[in-house]
């Protein structure tokens, strides 16, 4: 099913959009830690008062870049990005339309992973919303994370028809412009797509850091993570990607 | 078998037609639709199955379809999005579907909704529903407000509402008849923040509800969906306890909040020895204006190339916090109120607090005095008690002048006033422990303070992104008068052994009154501008001015009474100083790869400059004239290893002024066997300060590793030596030393789970040597002094209703003199923690906190115990949690006291001093939004 799918949207692709099929979509992420604690049942509702009070408009937000043509896309941090102190190796994801394939350099509990498997996609529930984001009118899809449990909502163009999006999540008949995950906890949203031809897919490293797993092994590791997060004492009762 | 049936059933597939589902897509005139998006979708949970474009002449197809129902989706810019149910027929596997009509959003709405306002808007069948929390309107509005901006609809001056042209004859709130039939009931009287949704949708008309008779006609119907919770509320919490020996607490807060106003009020009275807020209330009181981390106004590096400097000076101005029981007996009463208005683009945040505390404390203090020959003892006891009463109020005003500048305007006050009351008894002993000497110093007096702080910040973003431009003015005052009456009472007994005579005692006994006078100005204001040169370099420069203007006076009168014939013109002086600084500093920062390097150097000039007057408004009789300059390097290297562990290497150089307490030139007599007296003549002290850290954290298993190594080396240091004289009266001044000793220390710490989420242990080991000297009559004494510990923590949380905190530590600590080398001391610390939470029921919890301390040092014979157990049992009530009986036992072995012990210069002392010891407390707390609790997930919680 998934298969057929993925030709369907190569097929779509080439269909008679080409000078739609190739240019940037810049997103900000955005973390908003208040509303995960807002919903924990580790808290009490005196600090979940104190905290929602404190802390009023704090949210971790960071740019990223999804650069894409025909035959490809690549995810990561902007080009013209400063460095960050804090960080050595970020992680970045580059998906193969023509040989199916995608490849991942993933953070995830602060140890790199590269995770290459064949482009996978997610069962999206298609709804009737319709909303503009970045200039493009966008419907919405869900779905279920099946490694956190966490719900997916994205919001996708099918005028750019390319089945590409954000971090881990693709497969929809359109570039996904908006993603909220767990209700906003983390949201990631388009602020510029630019449309241009015949646009480059940044160079990958020949030599890649980290433990290589395929797209299932990790998804394992990223389950059982959830599951014992969700045991811990802490505030933070679920595992998040990092993004 | 299986495998034939497999084949069979495969074969059959391949033989058997497959289902087709194809269609035309068009408008309501028939007009095809071209390259619109079909999907299908499951029927139950709208999977998405399948989709497709249709082709110039709206045609679409799906072929190979699952045979089961399905159901058609098509989207078309501008249209209402078509569902439609295919039931799957055997009959029909080449399902032409036909023409397939989209109806039209109405254009200008459509634009207008989605385009304009940017709002989501959906579908649900025939309705269109939008979200008005995406409209900005006034705080206040009513839905009536919020419609005239909704698009596609319009309201006129009566109220009478308008949905894409016709007219809205229902309105409903929560999909009912809201106050009868008239639509503006509703409109006009809810508050548009109360809304989750407005749905529009044409309804059959109420006749045709009625007769079940459906007579084609429609109504314009408006639904008004309300929100579950407001985004505003109220929470609060008030606490009344009740134990034995009159303790008594009461506490209470109050916090009303909405999108952009916080309002709180706070207010406690206890004799528990909690005189300020503890963290927790002090967030509820200031709310988002808690921590302002930004707001600092002196800028320019730090330690470790830092670039900003977080000021810690605690000078008292600001809302007091509790970070531990106070030490004696106290009564603490409080009340404030603090209002804060939050929008993206100003805040105002104000507040205004007053706290009264009494406090008597109980000492008794050892001291063992070292001398170059010989060595004496001193017993003291001393009561003191303290009265504070302190009027606060400050108001902070932040405002965005555009999106890259933004003004901070900060100013602070505070009014306080204070008594104080010492009597001290001590007796001396010499070496062979006979009572040689009694002295009784006594003082009670009077102050009060007025401060005032004003501060404006400035920041400005530059359009290039990373550059920055920061300027800062600020205006102190501090201005404090006193009055204290100071008496002291020698009696020296003559005795066998070695007695230490004094030649005229009386003459040593003061009765006087000491008046004092200080007010202080500061003018400064700093400036700094950061540059990005490229991705991986920045590179900042900053200036920092600053003028600190003094006056303070003494008079001392004796006897204590303020006449001009009482004046000791010895001991009374006026005193005016400036002290100008001025600090121009660069810097530069790589950042790439992981790697942070950074070096800089600062010029720092400081200028002193002081006349010492016999009196206010007296010839001078001495100026004090003194500049410093001096350069002052900094550099620092950090590197991440991986992105959880990191290592730091840092040098800097830094120089500090003495205080004015040191540069003033009085003599303090008030003891007058322990004189001491200030030095004009100082100069700023230097620390050379090297850095090396390592640290590990893994978070999917949550163990860490921490590892420091530092180094300090101080020039110049300023240090109190001391001349006491054959009589036994001991002189100190500061005076700087220019080999001024230094420290190393080491320390090591690790943790990590032996269960996942079940066990945890800690282990720390820490070590330090350090070399301090002090000229003792003139003679130069090095104490080396080694110190070492260890430490472990065990944390067990093994299930949802126990949670158990053990915590061990030794200490040993090595003082060697080098002219009093007889004198050479151990001190030794076992400490035992343990902190056990249990929940007994549902809403019954018990915690217990067990102390045990011992302490150990032979030379001076001490070899203390002390085990302190506190118990808290809890129970929570009523259907909502909202009340909580709390019974306390705080330590149950009544052996409370405050321990300490300390040796420098030339002298060892321990002390105890009486604190909040055994009592039993029956505490209820009525919280509004109810308790929700567990039990202490973590030791620091």
């Amino acid at each position: 099913m998934r298969k057929i799918l993925i030709i369907l949207f190569l097929a779509f692709a080439f269909n008679s959009f080409a000078q739609k099929t190739s240019g940037v979509i810049d997103y900000n992420a955005s973390f908003d830690y208040r509303l995960l604690l807002s919903r924990s049942t580790r808290i009490t509702n005196d600090e979940k008062n104190r905290i929602m009070q404190t802390f009023k408009e704090d949210l971790y937000k960071i740019k990223y870049s999804l650069t894409f043509n025909e035959k490809g896309s690549y995810y990561g941090y902007p080009e013209d990005r400063s460095n960050s102190s804090w960080e050595k190796t970020a992680s970045w994801i580059r998906r193969d339309f023509e040989n199916n394939k995608v490849l991942e350099l993933l953070d995830f509990n602060s140890k790199m992973y590269i995770v290459e498997d064949s482009i996978y996609t997610y069962p999206w529930k298609i709804k009737t919303d319709v909303k503009e984001i970045a200039g493009y009118i966008c419907m919405s899809a869900s779905t279920v994370d099946p490694s956190t449990g966490h719900s997916i909502l994205a919001w996708f163009t099918t005028d750019i028809p390319l089945p590409i999006g954000p971090n881990i999540y693709m497969g929809l008949p359109g570039a996904i412009l908006e993603l909220s995950v767990d209700n906003d906890i983390v949201l990631f949203s388009a602020i510029k797509v630019t449309l241009k031809p015949d646009v480059v897919l940044p160079e990958i490293p020949k030599k890649l850091k980290g433990t290589r797993l395929t797209k299932e092994k990790f998804e394992d590791l990223v389950k059982k993570d959830a599951i014992e997060k969700s045991k811990s004492k802490r505030y933070y009762e679920t595992s998040h990607r990092s993004f | 078998m299986k495998k034939a049936l497999l084949l069979l059933l495969l074969s059959m597939q391949a033989f058997a037609q497959s289902y087709t589902i194809k269609g035309v897509l068009t408008d309501s005139s028939k007009t095809p639709l071209e390259f619109a998006t079909v999907f299908l979708l499951h029927p139950v949970d709208s999977t998405m199955l399948s989709f497709g474009r249709t082709d110039d002449k709206g045609y679409f197809v799906f072929k190979n379809v699952k045979k089961a129902n399905v159901t058609l989706q098509a989207t078309y810019l501008g249209f209402m999005p078509l569902k439609k149910l295919i039931e799957f027929d055997g009959n029909q596997l080449n399902r032409d579907l036909g023409l397939v009509q989209l109806t039209a959003i109405d254009k200008e709405l459509f634009e207008i909704v989605i385009r304009t306002a940017k709002a989501p808007m959906s579908f649900k069948g025939d309705t269109i529903e939008y979200d008005p929390s995406k409209f900005k309107i006034p705080p206040g509005s009513t839905v009536e407000d919020l419609l005239k901006r909704l698009p596609g609809m319009e309201v006129d001056s009566d109220g009478n509402i308008k949905a894409q042209g016709e007219a809205v004859t229902k309105v409903l709130v929560g999909g009912k008849r809201f106050f009868g039939n008239d639509p503006k009931a509703a409109t006009r009287n809810l508050p548009s923040e109360a809304l989750a949704k407005v749905q529009v949708f044409n309804d059959d008309s109420e006749a045709s509800k009625m007769t079940g008779l459906s007579d084609g006609k429609k109504e314009k119907t408006l639904n008004l969906e309300l929100k579950e919770e407001y985004k505003k509320g109220a929470f609060g919490k008030m606490s009344v306890g009740v134990g034995d020996k009159e303790r008594v607490l009461a506490s209470g807060n109050y916090n009303r909040f909405d999108e952009k106003n916080q309002l709180s009020i706070i207010g406690f009275g206890n004799n528990l020895n909690q005189s300020g807020l503890s963290g927790a209330d002090y967030q509820d009181f200031r709310g988002s204006q808690s921590y302002n981390f930004s707001d600092q106004v002196d800028f320019g590096f730090n330690s470790g190339g830092d670039f900003f400097f977080f000021s810690s000076d605690n000078d008292g101005i600001g809302v007091p916090q509790s970070w531990g029981p106070d030490q004696g007996k106290t009564e603490n009463y409080a009340i404030g109120v603090n209002h804060n208005y939050d929008t993206p683009k100003t805040k105002v945040s104000s507040n205004y607090f007053f706290n009264k505390n009494k406090q008597s404390v109980y000492e008794e203090m050892f001291q063992n005095i070292l001398l170059v020959n010989t060595q004496y003892n001193v017993n003291s006891i001393t009561n003191s008690k303290n009265n504070q009463g302190n009027h606060r109020g400050s108001l902070r005003f932040e405002q965005k002048l555009d999106s890259l500048r933004t003004l901070v305007v900060l100013s602070n006050a505070r009014f306080a006033d204070r008594d104080a009351l010492s009597d001290r008894r001590q007796a001396f002993f010499n070496l062979t422990n006979e009572n040689f000497r009694n002295q009784n110093p006594y003082s009670t007096g009077s102050s009060n303070t007025i401060q005032w702080e004003n501060s404006i910040l400035f920041k400005n973003l530059m359009k290039k992104a990373g550059n920055r431009f920061l300027a800062s003015a600020s205006f102190n005052i501090n201005n404090n008068d006193n009055h204290t009456i100071q008496r002291s009472d020698i009696e020296q007994i003559v005795v066998g052994g070695e007695n230490f005579p004094i030649t005229d005692s009386t003459a040593l006994n003061i009765n006087q009154l000491s008046l004092g006078k200080n007010s202080t100005q500061v003018l400064k204001s700093s400036l700094a501008y950061i540059a990005k040169l490229s991705k991986s370099m920045t590179w900042d420069a900053f200036l920092n001015l600053s003028r600190t203007s003094q006056d303070i006076a003494r008079d001392i009168y004796s006897p204590p009474s303020e006449s001009e014939g009482n004046r000791n013109n010895n001991l009374s002086v006026f005193y005016d100083n400036v002290v100008n600084y001025q600090r121009l500093g660069s810097s530069l920062r790589y950042v790439n790869k992981g790697w942070t390097i950074v070096g800089g150097a600062a010029v720092q000039d400081i200028g002193l400059n002081g006349n010492v007057f016999n009196r206010e408004g007296g010839t001078s009789h001495s100026n004090i004239k003194n500049n410093y300059t001096a350069v002052l390097p900094t550099a620092s290297l950090a590197y991440v290893i991986s992105n959880n562990s990191r290592v730091n290497l840092s040098y800097n150089l830094s120089e500090s002024a003495p205080t004015i307490n040191q540069l003033q030139p009085f003599i303090d007599n008030s003891n007058p066997l322990f004189i001491t007296t200030g030095n004009p003549n100082l100069k700023p002290s230097r620390t050379h300060n090297l850095n090396a850290y390592y640290n590990m954290y893994n978070p999917s298993n949550f163990s860490n590793y921490y590892m420091s190594l530092s180094f300090n080396s101080y020039q110049d240091r300023i240090v109190y030596n001391r001349i006491i004289s054959e009589d036994l009266i001991t002189t100190t001044s500061p005076e700087n030393i220019s080999n001024g000793g230094n420290t190393a220390s080491g320390y090591l710490g690790m943790g990590f789970p032996i269960r996942k989420n079940k066990i945890t242990i800690n282990f720390n080991a820490n070590g330090s040597l350090s070399k301090s000297p002090i000229y003792i009559n003139q003679i130069l004494n090095n104490s080396d002094s080694k110190n070492y510990s260890l430490g472990t923590n065990l944390n067990l949380t093994p299930n949802d209703w126990l949670s158990w905190f053990i915590r061990y530590s030794f200490m040993e600590n090595h003082t060697k003199y080098s002219i009093f080398n007889l004198q050479n001391q151990v001190y030794r610390q076992h400490y035992v923690r343990s902190d056990m939470n249990i929940q007994l029921q549902k809403k019954m919890y018990f915690t217990t906190i067990f102390n045990y301390t011992h302490r150990m040092n032979e030379r001076i014979g001490l070899d203390q115990h002390m085990p302190i157990l506190d118990f808290n049992l809890v129970r929570i009530l009523g259907s909502k949690n909202q009340h909580e009986v709390r019974l306390i036992a705080h330590d149950v072995f009544n052996r409370n006291l405050n321990l300490s012990q300390s040796s420098s210069g030339n002298v060892i002392s321990f002390s105890n001093t009486s604190t909040l010891s055994r009592y039993f407390m029956v505490k209820y707390t009525f919280n509004i939004k109810g308790v929700k609790t567990t039990i202490k997930p973590n030791q620091w919680n």
